[in-house]
């Protein structure tokens, strides 16, 4: 089995158009969503910075705005990595829950060619535009998109298939999201607070991340993707189990697959919705994996819940932190309101973090995590 | 579903399959009509296979398919006990994911005079539903995913199956294509486990794969 090595990355959120900026955003405190005239943090391409526009002329007229900014994300990913897109031994992995859905919206002035309606004929498109000659992987599991994608590209590297992925997720705000999540009331009027006694919900966002994965080992200081698997509550298709014990099954063997125990783990990136059930099962989950001194923190009270890109975005800003031993804050968090003991952080730490879990969990009742070891 | 060959404990083994389509359900090789159009044909296979679970009438179309082609390759499997279903895996690969039900959300709140989306049908509006569906059915807590490619690629699908087999992920898995748009649809679903000792099972190799769905 080879090793599967993070060799580069990018994001765009509503916070910023890059990793430094969002993590330096995150750090600062900063949040994209928007609560005056919708809920949700919301993408403006005008903040990219007027060389980057230009770089970004696009031929296809129909081009969506979801399209643009997987295209955007994986450019910037590319554009410092040793990672041919071109190359027969890369293939890429496109993780979304929706896609162009907004091309069903009544008003839209972005639609798109109908058939890339069909999430494969989107990610054909994408990899197309970067001249990849393999027939892409799309991954559609709800929230756990992005870490399914991961763990996807993981088994297709490790097994030898390719050498390199380039893994991307994304989704847009849409009204057909907007109106499903409120009519669910699951929308809060506030910025999200996850794991905060206040939270009454999630806020939406969007976002795309790339991640490229490879076999080689490029530089002294790697993090690996060491472990993965993913899980299901087979209890409810909306609302998450009561005692968390779909999500401790993948926590547990996705660090059974990276050989570490409970105390190696360095920080938890957990999903953290900000929803009320959904945090105290992550909340139980967490203790019942005996992780209750670890560092655990949600990026969605940031820019969102960011959907198809959470699990990409999410484990990225996570990644980059563990390269600067910096341990993230967890957005909007005051005061604890979960039954679970856990340790989340409203500020964040220096301190060394060399294993960092990411967790997700979804729709469907499905459950992920995703073990990212630092190759010291 | 035997006679293939003998096979060794450490082999992965197809237990089960079951296809359905607009013309018929088969189960193991054995046909039985699919009879009128989607609504009235998979109520019929519901009704004559004695199945009870009133939660199948509120999924939407896409979960209904999936849902009785896992009921039907099931129906002469012996499952494990519950507490034995941890590594049970449900991993599928659709095309249409669920845009069936995504132009029905659509519709309920593009014309603003009768704006109101239905949380109980938004709720579809995500393909790995039906699996899900299969799993609270069936109490199975392993590895999920849901795929979306054009035609079903089996290389890929089997040969992920199995790579959670070897890191041993998975004790058995219900995997397969599972389509839905409007009145084209198609299921092609296997049972596979962990082979026990000398069952004389068929095993899950890519060859065997297409020697069964294409009924030879």
């Amino acid at each position: 089995m080879k090793s599967v090595f993070v060799e580069n990355y990018s994001v765009l959120t509503g916070l910023g158009c890059n990793v430094e900026d969002n993590f330096n955003s995150i750090l600062a405190g900063g949040c994209s969503i928007n609560t005056e005239d919708f809920h949700g943090g919301k993408i403006s391409l005008s903040r990219i910075n007027n060389d980057a526009a230009d770089r970004y002329s696009f031929k296809d007229v129909n081009i969506s705005r979801l399209e643009k900014h997987l295209i955007i994300s994986i450019e910037d990913a590319l554009s410092s990595s040793s990672v041919y897109p071109e190359d027969p031994s890369t293939i890429f992995l496109i993780s979304t829950t929706k896609g162009n859905i907004d091309n069903l919206d009544a008003v839209n002035p972005f639609k798109t060619d109908a058939r890339r309606i069909r999430l494969h004929e989107m990610a054909l498109f994408i990899s197309s535009y970067f001249g990849n000659p393999n027939r892409p992987v799309t991954i559609c599991n709800a929230c756990i998109s992005g870490l399914s994608a991961i763990i996807t590209a993981k088994y297709l590297i490790s097994a030898g298939k390719f050498k390199n992925a380039v893994v991307c997720g994304g989704d847009i705000i849409s009204d057909f999201v907007m109106s499903g999540f409120s009519s669910l009331k699951a929308v809060s009027g506030e910025p999200s607070r996850p794991f905060d006694e206040t939270r009454n919900g999630l806020s939406l966002g969007e976002a795309c991340g790339a991640l490229i994965l490879t076999n080689e080992n490029k530089a002294e200081e790697q993090i690996l993707v060491a472990g993965c698997a993913s899980s299901n509550d087979a209890n409810h298709i909306s609302g998450p189990s009561r005692d968390g014990g779909g999500l401790l099954l993948a926590i547990e063997a996705s660090m059974r697959e990276a050989s570490i125990c409970v105390d190696d783990v360095t920080s938890i990136s957990a999903h953290g919705t900000g929803t009320v059930f959904n945090d105290e099962m992550e909340s139980i989950a967490f203790e019942r994996a005996s992780l209750s001194d670890i560092p655990v923190y949600s990026l969605k009270g940031f820019f969102g819940h960011t959907l198809g890109a959470a699990g990409i975005i999410e484990s990225i800003l996570s990644i980059h932190a563990m390269k600067k031993n910096i341990i993230l804050p967890s957005g909007g968090f005051v005061k604890p309101g979960i039954s679970g003991n856990i340790s989340v952080s409203a500020e964040h730490l220096y301190s060394q973090n060399n294993i960092c879990l990411k967790t997700g969990s979804g729709f469907g009742g499905c459950n992920a995590g995703v073990v990212f070891k630092k190759n010291v | 579903m035997q006679g293939w060959c003998l096979k060794k404990m450490s082999d992965i083994i197809i237990k089960s399959h079951c296809s359905i389509n607009g013309t018929s359900a088969v189960i193991n090789g054995v046909s039985t009509l699919f009879n009128g159009d989607f609504a009235e044909g998979i109520r019929e296979l519901y009704r004559s296979n004695n199945i009870s679970y009133p939660k199948f009438f509120k999924m939407d179309n896409l979960s209904k398919l999936a849902f009785l082609a896992a009921e039907l390759v099931l129906k002469d499997v012996e499952l494990p006990e519950k507490q034995d279903r941890l590594k049970t895996g449900v991993i599928l690969m659709t095309s249409n994911s669920s845009l069936d039900t995504d132009c029905r959300f659509s519709q309920s709140i593009n014309n603003p005079e009768e704006y109101y989306p239905s949380p109980a049908v938004f709720v579809y509006t995500l393909p790995n539903v039906m699996a899900g569906e299969i799993c609270i059915r069936n109490s199975f807590q392993g590895e999920n995913c849901v795929y979306i490619n054009e035609v079903c690629d089996w290389e890929f699908l089997a040969g992920n199956v199995r790579s959670m087999f070897e890191s041993g992920k998975l004790d058995a898995c219900i995997c397969g294509w599972c389509d839905l748009f409007m009145e084209d649809f198609n299921a092609d679903i296997f049972y596979v486990e962990r082979c026990e000792e000398n069952q004389d099972y068929i095993p899950f190799k890519n060859e065997n794969i297409e020697k069964i769905i294409k009924n030879l």
